[in-house]
């Protein structure tokens, strides 16, 4: 017995298990600076005793705030990039960049560093001999990195500002303005560029965590941004979209009057649709139907966020004809041809459910034909917003995806995923070298496992799909799973990762794995308890290699790809080539 | 395309041996060289998948290349041998070597493009290391099916029936060469068993018998995947050792020519 206790201590290393505070936002955040903020609005109206002890109001600002200053030019958000920060102006001003946009070569990008070549052929004899070793510390996600006014500043700056944005429309965001909350908050890009106006602008960056737990104690801040999102991402879709880019900010009030925003489904699908999946029902039969077939078309819809299953009837049942998501229309196409032809009826062709969760903007006839830019509209007519969306994208000499397997894709809710890995299991000849290579290039574990959902001859296999909308990112408590800022990869910190196990129960597919975390020594840590310190390991995409994802250059076989599910186009270029 | 190529480089190299060959008494040792470059060349795809980081072009570009310079290798080792039986111990043993190994390539080659098919058509798709855990995971199945009927005085001819002919199966992979030949023998012989039995079954232990037939089904499944991918992996465990093996005694046969060849030209 004394034996077995001695060969276990000798496996195992106690160790600290790591705080939901770890890694503060700005590590050298002062407490005059603390002073200062929860004597400023909207701090100083919020109440200290709605918020637990574990989650004070200070320690949220202390740990998931920073304040930045910035001086005039200085460019704060791009546009397109994907941001995990809101930001609130706590003194000056500054401009957001509505149209014509800066280039984008002007704003001086960063690029995520990916390794040289001495750093990858030193992976050979540089990795851990253990996997999953315990990584050094790293600096938590955030749009400014560490700079603050409590620590140093780097920067980029637009040269010759004024001149820049001479001949764009831009809209001043003044003292108590927030902005970037709704991108932070819906895990979607940044719809425009903020550059700092005044001599000296200071901002409250938020982490998108302590944003929500804020919102979460504080229902005075969560109507705000409730209300912000009406009035600002309504506006910022609509002015975006080629059907209603022309018009004015009179006409765009009027048109945001009359526009209805739906949701259907939970914002976090995932719990739901695994109860579907334990149930069986994930057949379209018990999805929210949007518009019926059949029925009038009294206006268009417009998805903002999330996915829809096109279908029409067939014998007892539906026929997937197609899924859309975030920027396509549905019902546009028999409106105009009733415009041309107003003998036509004005019947939907095609029923619309939603799939998991989708939100909606709804255009009445009415608003339509009074706002709709009809020259675009009828340049556009046979294209992806038509009817006939099963054909969208592809080349005269392409067939669509089989039906079975656009019904397998919408059931299982792969549509989500931008490099979904899909293997044809008629090249693969299950060698592992995939499996292999992941792990020689991650820690000497793999980051995925070849195996998962399969039709035909296509598996979807349990890699992360990097997803359009991550829910896994939803129930983060400290925004260690986030998104890369331009190519939108999700990826986890391992520093700020407390192994709470939250992203790897909302991925519904099942892509996220919680593995045993060693010394450097090839020992397990445990806590004071001897339970195992857990981490979350996903596939980060290879974002640090140059070569690019290691599992589909390792393949012999040509079998394997990570393919955009997202739309319908790449996976029939993919079953065409092959 | 690809073959195309190598068919006529095989072609040129091989016209040129015989036009040249008269007037080069020595060539043995050119060819060697090159015979030489070309078994690192294949070698060294080997390391290539070792650094899927690098970038060298995919490990599949690397594959097709691989192929094509092996069959070349093979043309080019008659020209090497003078199209003849080598003399000499070391120099049989070397080419009895690179027979297997140019033999194991192109039945791996063979294997690698029709295999995947039959897997794929076959169902009950597992992972090669995950085959032990549902083996044992349909034996445990199995067996509290068997168990459950004990306790509710089930007859002993049924209990016989597994002890003996049904309970061994699950035990390990069986019938490995009768899946690499689809043969449907195994399958057929238990459906006879099992509708043998049937006839001495009681009524309420049909349903059980059923149940039973279908894991004995998942059986042969799971023991048709594992004779195709223990092969797709095996014949790299002829093939790859013996390639060093030939590299090692390859040296050794140059340090030996040149040893007791007099003037090298």
């Amino acid at each position: 017995m004394a034996q077995s206790d001695t060969n276990l201590a000798s496996l195992v290393r106690q160790a600290e298990r790591p705080p939901r505070w770890g890694e503060p936002l700005d590590p050298a955040m002062g407490e005059d600076t603390l002073d200062m903020l929860l004597a400023s609005e909207p701090f100083s109206q919020m109440a200290a005793s709605r918020f637990p002890a574990g989650t004070p109001l200070r320690e949220i600002l202390r740990n998931d705030s920073a304040v930045r200053e910035y001086t005039p030019g200085e460019i704060v958000l791009r546009k397109d990039d994907y941001g995990t920060s809101a930001f609130l102006v706590l003194s000056g001003e500054v401009d957001v960049v509505i149209r014509p946009e800066i280039n984008p070569r002007l704003l001086g990008r960063a690029v995520r560093a990916k390794k040289t070549f001495v750093a990858r052929l030193a992976q050979l004899w540089n990795n851990n001999p253990e996997p999953e070793g315990w990584r050094k510390r790293s600096p938590r996600a955030s749009d400014k990195k560490c700079a603050s006014i409590d620590n140093g500043k780097t920067s980029v700056y637009l040269q010759d500002y004024p001149r820049i944005v001479s001949g764009s429309q831009t809209a001043k965001l003044g003292e108590g303005s927030m902005f970037g909350e709704i991108s932070a908050l819906s895990r979607m890009p940044r719809t425009a560029t903020v550059v700092a106006a005044s001599p000296v602008t200071r901002l409250l960056e938020f982490t998108w965590e302590g944003l929500r737990d804020i919102m979460k104690y504080d229902p005075a801040l969560k109507a705000r941004i409730d209300k912000i999102y009406r009035e600002n991402s309504l506006k910022a879709f609509l002015s975006n979209h080629p059907l209603f880019n022309h018009l004015d900010d009179a006409s765009y009030k009027e048109l945001c009057d009359a526009a209805q925003l739906e949701t259907y489904g939970d914002y976090n699908w995932s719990g739901a649709y695994k109860r579907l999946v334990k149930d069986g029902e994930t057949s379209s039969a018990n999805e929210p139907v949007i518009v019926r077939e059949g029925d009038y078309l009294n206006g268009i819809h417009m998805i903002r966020a999330g996915f829809c299953r096109v279908s029409r009837k067939y014998g007892g049942g539906e026929r997937t004809l197609n899924y859309i998501g975030a920027g396509s229309v549905f019902g546009f196409g028999e409106i105009a041809n009733h415009w041309q032809k107003p003998d036509d009826g004005l019947q939907a062709t095609h029923s619309l459910r939603s799939l998991g969760y989708a939100h909606l903007i709804f255009i009445p006839t009415a608003a339509l034909e009074k706002f709709a830019n009809r020259k675009w509209a009828a340049a556009e007519l046979g294209s992806a917003i038509l009817p006939d969306v099963a054909e969208a994208g592809l080349d005269e000499d392409e067939e669509a995806p089989p039906a079975a397997l656009m019904e397998f894709l919408a059931e299982h809710r792969f549509l989500n995923g931008t490099k979904s890995m899909v293997i044809d299991m008629d090249r693969c000849t299950r060698c592992d070298d995939c499996v292999r290579a992941c792990a020689s290039t991650h820690d000497g574990n793999p980051r995925f496992l070849r195996h998962g959902p399969i039709i035909d001859n296509l598996m979807i296999a349990n890699a992360c799909m990097h997803c359009v909308d991550p829910v896994c990112m939803i129930g983060c408590p400290t925004g260690a799973i986030h998104r890369t800022s331009f190519s939108g990869e999700v990826v986890i910190n391992p520093a700020s990762c407390i192994g709470c196990t939250a992203c790897a129960n909302n991925c519904p597919y099942d892509s996220i794995r919680m593995v045993e975390v060693r010394s450097e020594k090839g020992e397990f840590l445990v806590d004071e308890e001897f339970q195992p310190i857990l981490k979350a390991t996903k596939c980060d995409f290879c974002v640090e290699q140059k070569s690019g994802p290691a599992c589909v250059n390792a393949c012999p076989h040509d079998a394997l790809s990570r393919t955009n599910l997202t739309r319908i186009t790449p996976i029939a270029h993919w079953l065409r080539k092959n | 395309m690809g073959l195309l190529l190598t068919l006529l480089t095989v072609g040129g190299l091989f016209a040129a041996y015989v036009f040249f060959a008269p007037h080069y008494p020595r060539h043995a040792y050119l060819s060697g060289w090159v015979f030489l470059a070309v078994m690192l060349f294949l070698t060294f795809f080997n390391f290539r998948k070792k650094v899927p980081f690098l970038r060298m072009g995919s490990v599949g570009f690397w594959l097709q290349v691989h192929v094509y310079v092996g069959i070349l290798s093979g043309a080019l080792f008659f020209v090497h041998i003078g199209f003849s039986w080598p003399h000499g111990l070391l120099n049989q043993i070397i080419a009895v070597i690179f027979a297997i190994v140019f033999v194991s390539g192109v039945i791996g080659l063979w294997i690698s493009r029709s295999f995947p098919k039959r897997l794929t058509v076959a169902g009950f798709e597992t992972p090669f290391e995950r085959m032990p855990h549902v083996r044992i995971a349909l034996r445990k199945e199995a067996e509290a099916l068997i168990l459950a009927g004990v306790d509710n005085q089930t007859s002993p001819v049924i209990a016989e029936f597994f002890t003996d002919k049904i309970g061994l199966f699950f035990a390990k992979p069986h019938n490995l060469v009768a899946h690499l030949l689809r043969s449907q023998n195994p399958q057929a012989s238990h459906r006879s068993q099992f509708a043998e039995i049937r006839r001495y079954a009681k009524r309420t232990e049909l349903g059980m018998l059923g149940k039973l037939e279908d894991l004995v089904e998942q059986k042969h499944l799971l023991d048709y995947q594992y004779a195709l991918q223990f092969t797709l992996r095996a014949w790299l465990f002829v093939h790859i050792p013996l390639s060093y093996s030939l590299l090692i005694l390859s040296v050794a046969h140059i340090i030996v020519v040149y040893s007791f060849s007099g003037s090298a030209p």
